[in-house]
């Protein structure tokens, strides 16, 4: 994604969309994810000098809006914690109510992954960032993302795979 | 199922859901974020250096935030963020603004335009509220010769309603009555819904229309007169 020199509106409209669904699949609310990420965006043009700099202005966003969940819980001094596996799918039919062309299927499958597979799937396939700078934004080595994208994907597959086809495959 | 059915059905999944914030509120929200940092810089100040100190910079003209706030000034414009929310876009008569720039400036004081350079847009009708969103109060504008003082216009971006922007028009007049001046057009179109002429407006009547704005500037009068 291009960053020196970019537009902040250009940014805003170019990636809005998929910082909603990043967060969204993080979080589980609609509302809730919303509010995170325009917050996010509406920090990030507060400081576009330095965002508009970052490796991956998206990615800031995702993890501006995740970071400003997790200050939300603490202030309320509750746990951070994920969605409940088991109201996932409760949550994901409650998203596809607002949005109604969302697969709640896939929403789910991703709320169910691990915290750092999720992270990876969204900088890769939601965001588009490649091994690399998914790699920098990370703090990880590019074959841990490797790792962890190829982990995700697996279960993913495994969980969207309807249950005769996996027997067949067993 | 295999791993680029997966990840094709993780990507399809970006078309499906829409941020229906404008950006205009983002920036708006970003721009009172900003000026809540600010504040809060200054008491941070003002606590951690002593009130005296603090009032020895005022005195001394050192300690300004609301020049924080921002002004932005090129050689063909300058704009200004006024402490009662709206802005101020003063155009140097002696040059023409890039339009991309201007339109690029606008957008990062939050508001909505569509700034174009030897054409102008307009829709029909004209949506309404430009008088509420757009005052002129200076000479050089409207009616006004293009030897007055440079045109000054304040834009309240909060009264430029949902689904349109500003349009604003520059042209180089090369022949006509103006020639040699600078005119510049201003109304509100529909965000998606307009059509552009590179015709300049007539400025030779008097307008008595308060749907839209226009300015000569920066010439040498005109002929004859």
């Amino acid at each position: 994604m291009r960053a020196r020199g970019l537009d902040f509106a250009d940014f805003y409209r170019e990636s809005k969309d998929a910082c909603l669904l990043s967060v969204l699949v993080s979080v589980g609310d609609r509302d809730t994810a919303q509010d995170l990420v325009d917050e996010a965006f509406a920090r990030a043009w507060a400081s576009w000098r330095s965002v508009s700099r970052h490796p991956a202005p998206a990615a800031w966003v995702v993890r501006t809006a995740l970071n400003a969940n997790v200050s939300r819980w603490r202030r309320r001094r509750r746990e951070v914690s994920l969605p409940d596996p088991r109201t996932v799918d409760e949550l994901a039919d409650q998203i596809r109510a607002a949005d109604s062309s969302i697969d709640p299927r896939i929403v789910a499958s991703l709320m169910r992954l691990p915290a750092r597979q999720r992270q990876v799937i969204t900088l890769r396939l939601l965001l588009d960032l490649d091994t690399n700078r998914t790699a920098e934004v990370l703090g990880v080595s590019p074959s841990a993302v490797k790792a962890h994208l190829a982990r995700g994907i697996a279960a993913l597959r495994r969980d969207l795979m309807p249950e005769h086809q996996q027997e067949i495959r067993s | 199922m295999n791993d680029d059915e997966v990840i094709t059905l993780v990507r399809e999944q970006r078309d499906t859901v829409h941020s229906v914030t404008p950006v205009e509120q983002i920036i708006s929200r970003g721009r009172a974020r900003r000026r809540r940092r600010l504040t809060n810089i200054t008491r941070t100040s003002v606590l951690g250096v002593g009130v005296a100190t603090a009032l020895a910079l005022v005195v001394s003209g050192s300690f300004r935030p609301a020049a924080k706030l921002g002004t932005i000034r090129t050689a063909a414009y300058t704009l200004h963020h006024n402490r009662n929310g709206t802005d101020t876009l003063t155009l140097n008569p002696v040059e023409l603004f890039n339009p991309s720039q201007l339109q690029s400036d606008l957008a990062q004081y939050g508001i909505p335009a569509k700034v174009t350079s030897g054409s102008y847009c307009t829709s029909s009708p004209e949506p309404p509220g430009f008088s509420e969103a757009v005052a002129s109060p200076g000479p050089g504008t409207g009616e006004g010769g293009p030897n007055q003082p440079p045109p000054e216009i304040t834009i309240d971006s909060s009264k430029i309603p949902a689904g349109t922007e500003l349009s604003v028009g520059a042209f180089q007049l090369t022949s006509g009555q103006f020639a040699g001046s600078k005119q510049a057009n201003m109304s509100l179109i529909n965000t998606g819904s307009y059509t552009c002429s590179s015709t300049p407006p007539d400025m030779s009547e008097p307008d008595t229309s308060d749907g839209d704005l226009g300015m000569l500037y920066g010439g040498p009068g005109p002929s004859g007169s």
